[in-house]
């Protein structure tokens, strides 16, 4: 198993990983991935965040960078510009920001 | 993707860096590197090749890994054979594997039986001084 | 342990112990100890004093630094106060200790210890954990003047007392709970308050 981040539990400050991060607790900061992030349903993420791919369900505050591709799922919240090779939004998702797609 | 209802523990992973605060309720393993402090309502277990350099006060602490800072628990600090721990210590219980390295400061409340307490008693009146400030 | 000098539960010793060979105290000792075997404080063992030895395991009680070549093990029931230090050392749950340990041989430079910054440090030197267990004792014991010779020395001052039973033991806290003369140091009790101030919290 790599990384979990379980609701109720908050981190401040500045995480760096080689390994996935599922994140259903509270993050403020900065996140750096090189594999894969998820951001629960329930999760609060106030953070800029790098990753090789991010899939959200969750709030999420900042701009990302993604390798691959980002998934917001319902209910998913976002506010900040995302850049990605590739982006899917779900039905019932909230996003404001900026898309840049590096094509 | 886990939905919310889904009991899940906090991991730190080996390959994962925190530079900052972790905090909380439940328990938290960590098997990664933290520098900062960690205020916790659960347990925090420090795995083996995990490590932690700041202030730790959770329920109970478990150290097969490294810690370096203050601990405080209301519960008890277990230093497994392999942990490492530096720092001033307030719990309400201490063990120690044979095989642990720890340098620490002890704080614990108890009373040692009468014999040895009154010794301090009596003993205290000339070198009372240094004993009473 | 064939040839270990033992101070049976009713006896109480006054005075220095010192030599090789092995030692086992189920009664009360008030002087240092020193010997080059292994030191055992049984359940119903009671030292004020420091000692040294190559390995010591405690189950009574001891106020006064421990530090053994080899290793010191806490066991389940003892109470220790004081400064310890062997390369290995193990604390049993059910063991309590307060006091500055290091696992490290006697003489070894060890670490500053995290958190305890000089200028705590400073105001605990005065009194707490380490310097107060082992300048009491050798204050007190000072005086009976004691003998000397090769092996095992024991000098003995006074008769042996009323035997340390249990139950006595477990008396002593309610009156120490408040009191001025648990030999509780300082700082420490201000660190017991403030640690049940913040459960109040």
């Amino acid at each position: 198993m790599s990384t979990v981040i379980a609701p109720g539990i908050t981190i401040e400050g500045e995480i760096t990983s080689d390994e996935d991060l599922q994140i259903g607790g509270t993050v403020r900061g900065k996140l750096t991935s090189k594999d894969a992030v998820a951001i629960d349903a329930g999760a609060v993420v106030e953070a800029d965040v790098q990753a090789s791919s991010l899939t959200i369900g969750g709030h999420l505050v900042g701009n990302s960078q993604v390798a691959e591709r980002v998934d917001l799922l319902a209910g998913a919240r976002v506010i900040g510009n995302v850049k990605a090779a590739r982006i899917t939004i779900a039905e019932g998702a909230q996003f404001k920001g900026n898309v840049d797609m590096d094509v | 993707m886990a939905p919310m209802t889904q009991a899940y523990e906090t991991t730190i992973g080996p390959r994962t860096r925190l530079r900052g605060r972790l905090h909380g309720d439940g328990d938290v393993s960590m098997e990664g590197q933290l520098e900062g402090n960690v205020t916790l309502g659960g347990k925090l277990t420090i795995q083996e090749g995990g490590s932690v350099k700041g202030e730790a006060s959770a329920s109970d602490v478990v150290v097969a890994g490294e810690l370096e800072g203050p601990v405080r628990s209301d519960g008890a600090l277990h230093v497994a054979a392999t942990g490492r721990v530096n720092g001033v210590v307030r719990v309400t219980a201490l063990s120690l594997e044979d095989g642990a390295r720890f340098h620490g400061e002890v704080h614990a409340s108890f009373d040692l039986p009468a014999e040895l307490a009154e010794k301090v008693a009596t003993a205290g009146a000339p070198g009372a001084p240094a004993a009473r400030r | 342990m064939a040839e270990a000098t033992v101070i049976g539960a009713g006896t109480r010793i006054r005075g220095r112990i010192h030599g090789d060979g092995d030692l086992v105290v189920d009664g009360f000792v008030e002087g240092d100890v020193k010997v080059n075997g292994e030191v055992q404080v049984g359940a119903s063992g009671l030292v004020a004093a420091s000692i040294e030895g190559a390995r010591i395991s405690v189950r009574g009680a001891v106020r006064g630094d421990l530090s053994a070549t080899v290793s010191i093990h806490l066991e389940e029931g003892a109470r220790v106060v004081g400064a310890i230090r062997a390369p290995r050392v193990s604390v049993a749950s059910g063991a309590l200790y307060r006091g500055v340990l290091h696992t490290a041989a006697p003489g070894e430079v060890v670490p500053v210890i995290a958190g305890s910054t000089p200028v705590q440090a400073a105001k605990p030197q005065a009194a707490p954990a380490r310097p107060a267990p082992a300048v009491a004792p050798k204050a007190f014991v000072a005086p009976p003047a004691p003998v000397r010779p090769a092996a095992v020395t024991v000098a003995v001052a006074a008769p042996p007392p009323p035997p340390a039973s249990a139950p006595a033991i477990d008396d002593v806290a309610e009156s120490d709970a408040d009191g001025e003369n648990d030999g509780t140091m300082p700082a420490m009790r201000r660190g017991a308050r403030g640690q049940v101030a913040k459960k109040k919290n």
